[in-house]
């Protein structure tokens, strides 16, 4: 009974109900607020985050800003895997993260494929795994337009092999419907963040952002709303 | 401490073309090369089954196949000869850095320098050996103070000298024929009535030089030691170019990993040779009909490790299309780089057996493309598409980085090529106006502000000076 009990705690793929959530190891996220609402105390080392958000635009990427920036300036590395749109350098820079200690992956779009975007998932995917089985980076952020539950499941096996490394997952908030076996599942829309799935706690919600004005207000300072002149 | 000794070892060569020629199947057919002037023709070397048969170097052909019907002839070719010294210098390497080329077919090394590293000569002499054995070369090693002395004692199969006086002794002996003098002052010596190189030396050095030249009493004042003879010190070449003609034609990629292994390990061997390693390497499949396939391997840092190099190598080979079979693959290496030795990171996170980070970019950037994998990097320009740059692994940031970091609003995404923007944006803040000069492309006149969709997502647009309304996207607040 002991020996198979120690058989079935080397395993990772074996998640138990009776897991302590302790267990998990976690990094600030540089919010307080969210620190303290987040289940361990931050974003989960050594397993699979899931954030799902409408795309970029949602200052999806600014929520982690705060922890990219410390992990560099600490002269770790981290990783960047098929972003959607190419990261603007002077941002990234005024929000602290150190460039030297950042890597971006972008896998050329390939022409010969009719399927680009499980293409470009595929080739994501493959190269997170090797990223995050290397162990020699602290974070490894990627954006999955599309992935199966067993490709989920493979980055999440990757991600506990490669020791404490951070692994996140950007992908589309139609996809926050599905099954997944991510370690957290999260959901942003702009001021709340949603805890769709998380091991050890129970789903919950956070108001991250005052509420800002309604958006049908045109600023004081602009005399013109610009859908009026778009609509000439 | 004082210099060491200089010590002289000379190895020759008498067959280097023809051993080099011999296949390693045991019994061999009575093989010789043949030398030709004009209509002359002569042997130029014999292997060991045509030497039992009374076959020897400067014969004529004619007498040669005389005494030997069964020989196989072949032409002498004195570049072929030149290459594979130059190939015997790199392996020698290893013995002395102060080796010099001595051809015909002979390889100075100065070994004093080395002996405390062999723990004297004897030692160093028999690893030599060996190796030369395993090659499959016939050798004669000549130990002399002067380069002069010890290529003459090599020819001679003489003994081994340490110092001059022993020197002038060990050459007394030697016949005149011997001496690397050419044939005209040869004969002259010859007529004088001296045959050995002892009775040559007796005599007054005044007199020698008005008989036979100056060209003569230098010859035997460096042999002897008396006046400095320098050499020109072999250096490894600074780039590695070598092609594999393969058998038969190859139709899929994974045949080619064989021959591709075989040309890595002799860059590999070359690079160890001159403590370089290689950051980018060319490889060429050459097809019979159409144009050469070019593949470029790029590492992080330069590396001399073979297996290494072939597994970035082989993860490339294995996304490449055969438009058809594969004839010759030629491997260039154009720059032969200092290997950096930083040992790894003693209390690096990654546990043992774990490849560095290096490596697992350079198998990515193998794998989806060399531009793939890139790093960022600030340019001083206010221009936000010019702001940041892309680096290419193993490229450095050269511009300056000193960019003050504007307090104004940035996005975190910018796209490439500005989009028009959709309908329905909200503008919140602005307008930033950004020029340039009018003498710098692209030309850039824009007021940009933060917008906002009905999602609620943030976007940077800008509008044309001039051109107001029209709203484009340049990037996002992600």
């Amino acid at each position: 009974m002991h020996s198979l009990d120690q058989l079935l705690q080397s395993q990772p793929l074996l998640w138990r109900g009776k897991q302590h959530p302790a267990a998990q190891r976690t990094a600030s996220t540089g919010h307080a607020t969210l620190d303290a609402f987040l289940p361990g105390g931050g974003w989960p080392l050594g397993a699979l985050t899931e954030l799902h958000s409408l795309g970029p635009g949602s200052g999806e990427l600014s929520l982690l800003t705060p922890a990219l920036a410390r992990e560099t300036a600490r002269g770790e590395r981290v990783a960047l895997v098929a972003p959607p749109v190419p990261p603007y350098p002077p941002a990234l820079a005024a929000a602290g993260v150190v460039l030297s200690q950042l890597w971006v992956v972008a896998p050329q779009p390939c022409l010969n494929h009719k399927n680009t975007n499980s293409q470009r998932s595929k080739e994501a995917l493959w190269a997170a795994e090797q990223l995050l089985r290397s162990g020699t980076f602290a974070a490894v952020l990627l954006w999955l337009p599309q992935a199966t539950a067993t490709q989920l499941r493979r980055l999440q096996l990757a991600a506990e092999t490669g020791g404490s490394c951070w692994a996140l997952a950007y992908r589309p908030d139609q996809a926050a419907a599905q099954s997944s076996p991510a370690a957290l599942r999260l959901q942003w829309d702009q001021t709340y963040l949603r805890v769709l799935k998380c091991r050890g706690s129970n789903p919950g919600e956070l108001l991250l952002k005052e509420a800002t004005p309604p958006p049908n207000t045109p600023a004081h300072h602009w005399p013109r709303a610009a859908n009026e002149q778009l609509s000439l | 401490m004082s210099a060491p000794p200089v010590l002289w070892l000379c190895v020759g060569l008498p067959a280097l073309l023809l051993d080099s020629m011999a296949s390693d199947a045991g019994e061999q057919p009575p093989r010789a090369l043949v030398a030709s002037r004009g209509s002359q023709r002569w042997i130029h070397s014999a292997n060991r089954e045509a030497y039992i048969s009374g076959v020897r170097s400067q014969q004529p052909v004619a007498t040669a196949m005389a005494l030997q019907p069964d020989l196989q002839l072949q032409a002498y070719c004195e570049q072929r000869e030149g290459e594979l010294l130059q190939q015997l210098a790199l392996w020698a390497y290893r013995f002395s850095s102060q080796l010099s080329l001595a051809p015909p077919a002979a390889l100075l090394l100065e070994v004093g320098a080395s002996l405390r590293l062999f723990g004297g000569l004897p030692p160093l002499r028999e690893e030599l050996q060996t190796g030369l054995d395993d090659l499959g070369y016939r050798y004669r090693i000549g130990v002399a103070p002067t380069p002069l002395g010890a290529r003459l004692l090599a020819r001679l199969s003489g003994p081994e000298v340490f110092d001059k006086p022993t020197l002038e002794q060990a050459l007394a002996e030697a016949p005149i024929d011997t001496l690397l003098l050419d044939e005209k002052t040869r004969k002259g010596l010859r007529q004088a009535g001296l045959r050995s190189t002892g009775q040559l030396l007796q005599l007054p050095r005044d007199a020698l030089a008005r008989r036979f030249g100056p060209k003569c009493s230098l010859y035997l004042d460096r042999l002897r030691g008396h006046s400095d003879d320098p050499q020109h010190i072999f250096s490894p070449p600074e780039h590695f170019e070598q092609r594999l003609e393969l058998l038969q034609e190859v139709e899929n990629t994974a045949s080619l990993i064989f021959p591709l292994r075989r040309l890595i390990e002799t860059l590999a061997a070359q690079l160890t040779a001159r403590d370089c390693g290689v950051s980018q390497l060319q490889l060429q499949l050459q097809h019979p009909r159409s144009e050469a396939t070019l593949m470029h391997i790029r590492l992080l840092e330069p590396s001399g490790n073979a297996s290494r190099l072939l597994r970035i190598a082989r993860q490339q080979l294995d996304q490449q299309q055969l438009p058809e079979p594969v004839r010759a693959l030629q491997l260039n290496a154009p720059e032969l780089l200092p290997v950096i030795r930083d040992g790894g990171d003693l209390f690096a996170k990654s546990g043992a057996g774990q490849r560095g980070h290096q490596e697992v970019l350079e198998q990515l950037a193998a794998r989806l493309g060399e531009n793939s994998v890139h790093q960022l990097g600030l340019h001083d320009d206010h221009r936000p598409e010019c702001a940041g740059v892309r680096l290419i692994l193993g490229q450095k940031n050269d511009k300056k980085s000193t960019v003050s970091v504007p307090g104004l609003p940035r996005p975190l995404w910018l796209l490439p090529q500005p989009q028009p923007a959709p309908a329905g944006l909200l503008l919140e803040s602005g307008p930033e106006r950004l020029e340039n000069g009018w003498w710098e492309e692209p030309d850039v006149r824009r007021d940009y502000y933060t917008a906002r969709d009905r999602a609620g997502l943030r976007y940077w647009v800008f509008e044309h000076r001039g051109q107001p309304g029209k709203l484009y996207v340049h990037g996002f607040f992600g």
